[in-house]
């Protein structure tokens, strides 16, 4: 009677771990838990083989479950073990990232005990698959041994799986050596008979379309006829293995040996992992349609340590023949790359979780909801905006605050640069707020108390342009001064003409701090149209012509207002632009749009 | 961003022409590393050859101008038109250098 399924529990919280193995056990299975990656990762290594299913905790203290992953997902042992991430309901991203890592299933918590038996279930059913490869690895040995030279013919990618154990069967270490039969007996139906190039490979995998593309060519009068044959022959000294496929052949030096390029691929580590872990000697031959592959039969040889390393022999033009020792350095560089790998991916995933936690606190300091709903209802206007970083975060920042019962300020700010360093500003900006409060019904001065306190702060050639401007709801004007801001725009649904005032100014941050802004003014009256806008609009280049400019971005609202009146949005405002703008844009955008209610 | 270094008296030229964008950022301090070289008296930053510059680029000249007020070197920019010209009015550069108009001829 085949044993209990066994399920690995990490969390680094005592309740979680608890609920899941109450789960499991219900489900029958037997349990192991790690209270965090470190831990794991030690069961993993000593007892991978015995435990069907992870279930992972991805933010855990030490070793966070995505490095875990990152090494189950590197280890030709562990690679194949189903992992369930367990992440928190709202983390779309982090769901992204974990499937990108390689984890199929997934829990949300709060856990609900039926998804979770269900999904647990499932994971542990595919990987019983692949275990029972390598159980009919075991089961053959015995039958197979005494294979003395044999001939074998096949054409599909299962029947090269089924070749491949019954061939490692005879073979001294099949474990091993039915990895890297599959590999080349693999090569030898896609990349041989049936013509697919590397790159298709990639491509189809991407879309997850190999198997089907597999399955279209077998049927295609132009490769169904192609067979693979093996020749088997078991010589005192060694066992060879001649394979050969019926296609264009490829370049096969490139993939010898594993290289920086690569590591990041879906696929092409076959030949590499063949060369190093399962043969001692892989010979590709004449165009690469045939590759010879031999195992050593020397019981003496030690288990191949992965740090010695020894010089490689030199090639000669015909083949590339490698001894024995050859494995150390090659089982050698196949783990330093691993862990280079593994090193990269575990800095990246960290990476990405900062900065999505940046960009969570960047959205915090834009204006919150209730603060726009009550000026809204406040000064009889509506708002509306749109902000897009072209990357995770970005340079701009906009706000909007309170003043007395006819006014309030708004403001937009774009830090040169964008990215990280142009992020950084914005909070430092955001922090300076509280300290201008005092100038907020005076636009100059506002701008004149950023200046002097942002040009202790920023670096040379970091700077930012700005407009701050008060709108007075009782004189119907908007009174505003700017630093190298493009110039606001005023439109009026009445007439359907748009006017531009002034954003000229020096830039906030440059020289000393000691710069004075002039307040300008211009007629703001109900059932007009007031729009904010960062230069991104200005100079983003849509895919079919020029950037758009001042009189283009006038035209824009313009339009839109002719076509709308005065419930114009800035949807309709901004869409003929993004309509036109390839994602990411190269440079932050920005735009507020402040829409007077007419007079009643 | 194509360039061009000469020298005027005392004086040493940078011709820019073409763009200047966030792109150029990298090869901007090439360039300055140059035209900064031999610490010359004044650089001139001409501008006849370029057609646009973007909010970085405004950067990239507040850069040249604090490297070179560290060794005493004063900046001048000189025929900017259309797009440039815009640009460095609507930032008021003019209140952090000296800008000139024409003199295109006797410049080359």
């Amino acid at each position: 009677m085949p044993r209990p399924p066994r399920g690995l529990v990490v969390d680094d919280n005592q309740l979680n771990r608890d609920l899941l193995e109450g789960y499991l056990r219900a489900l029958g299975y037997e349990t192991v838990t790690a209270t965090d990656g470190d831990e794991a990762w030690a069961i993993l290594e000593r007892d991978g083989g015995d435990i069907d299913v992870v279930l992972l905790d991805r933010r855990m203290p030490r070793m966070d479950g995505m490095e875990v992953l990152a090494r189950i997902k590197a280890s030709p042992d562990l690679q194949g073990l189903p992992v369930v991430m367990q992440t928190a309901a709202d983390s779309q991203q982090e769901i992204i990232d974990g499937i990108r890592a390689g984890v199929f299933y997934y829990l949300t918590k709060p856990f609900q005990p039926e998804i979770l038996m269900s999904v647990t279930a499932a994971a542990v059913a595919d990987h019983a698959r692949y275990r029972r490869l390598k159980q009919g690895v075991d089961r053959q040995a015995a039958a197979l041994r005494h294979l003395d030279s044999g001939r074998f013919r096949f054409r599909t990618l299962a029947e090269a799986g089924d070749m491949a154990v019954a061939l490692a069967a005879t073979m001294p270490d099949p474990r091993r050596q039915v990895i890297g039969l599959s590999e080349l007996m693999t090569n030898a139906v896609e990349h041989g008979n049936l013509g697919i190039t590397y790159a298709e490979k990639s491509e189809l995998l991407a879309r997850k379309a190999l198997e089907a593309e597999v399955a279209a060519r077998l049927d295609d009068p132009a490769y169904r006829d192609r067979m693979v044959e093996v020749l088997f022959e078991n010589r005192p000294d060694r066992i060879v293995l001649t394979i050969t496929d019926e296609g264009e052949g490829f370049d096969w030096r490139r993939f010898l040996e594993m290289d920086a390029q690569r590591v990041f691929d879906a696929h092409g580590r076959g030949i590499a992992l063949a060369r190093s872990i399962s043969f001692d000697t892989v010979e590709y031959r004449g165009r690469g349609n045939e590759v010879v592959a031999t195992v050593v039969k020397d019981e003496d040889l030690p288990d191949r340590p992965a740090t010695t390393v020894v010089e490689l022999p030199a090639s000669d033009a015909a083949g590339f023949r490698m001894s024995a020792p050859d494995h150390r350095r090659l089982a050698s560089v196949q783990q330093d790359l691993r862990d280079t790998r593994e090193d990269l991916e575990s800095y990246r995933a960290r990476l990405t979780e900062d900065l999505e936690a940046a960009r969570r606190m960047q959205q915090d300091l834009l204006p919150d909801m209730a603060v726009l709903h009550s000026l809204e209802a406040r000064h009889g206007l509506r708002f509306a905006s749109h902000f897009e970083t072209s990357s995770e975060l970005g340079g701009d920042l906009f706000g909007v605050h309170p003043i007395d019962d006819s006014s309030f300020g708004l403001w937009t700010l774009d830090f040169s640069g964008h990215g990280i360093s142009a992020a950084l500003n914005t909070f430092r900006l955001h922090s300076l707020l509280p300290g201008v409060a005092d100038h907020r019904h005076d636009p100059g001065g506002y701008l004149a108390a950023w200046n002097r306190r942002l040009s202790g702060l920023l670096a040379t050639a970091q700077y930012a342009t700005a407009l701050y401007g008060v709108v007075d709801t009782a004189a119907h004007v908007f009174r505003y001064a700017a630093a190298a801001a493009p110039a606001p725009l005023l439109a009026d649904p009445a007439t359907g003409t748009v006017i531009a005032g002034d954003g000229t100014g020096l830039p906030l941050g440059v020289d000393g701090g000691g710069g004075a802004y002039d307040t300008r003014d211009m007629p703001f009256r109900p059932g007009q149209v007031l729009l904010l806008y960062s230069d991104a609009l200005l100079e983003c280049q849509p895919e079919d012509g020029p950037p758009l400019g001042r009189d283009g971005v006038a035209a824009l609202l313009r339009d839109a207002v002719r076509a709308q009146g005065h419930d114009v949005t800035l949807d309709a405002v901004l869409g003929p632009f993004l309509s036109r703008v390839a994602r990411p844009f190269s440079d932050d955008l920005t735009a507020l749009l402040c829409v007077r209610h007419p007079q009643p | 961003m194509h360039y061009d270094i000469t020298t005027e008296d005392t004086a040493t030229v940078l011709h820019l022409s073409e763009r200047l964008v966030d792109s150029d950022r990298a090869a901007f301090e090439t360039v300055l590393t140059r035209a900064l070289s031999g610490k010359p008296r004044e650089v001139v930053v001409d501008f006849a050859g370029l057609q646009y510059m973007d909010s970085a680029g405004l950067g990239l000249l507040l850069t040249l101008r604090e490297r070179a007020q560290a060794q005493g070197t004063s900046v001048r920019l000189r025929n900017p038109e259309g797009a440039v010209r815009d640009m460095l009015q609507l930032s008021r550069f003019d209140t952090l250098f000296r800008i000139e108009a024409g003199a295109k001829a006797a410049s080359r």
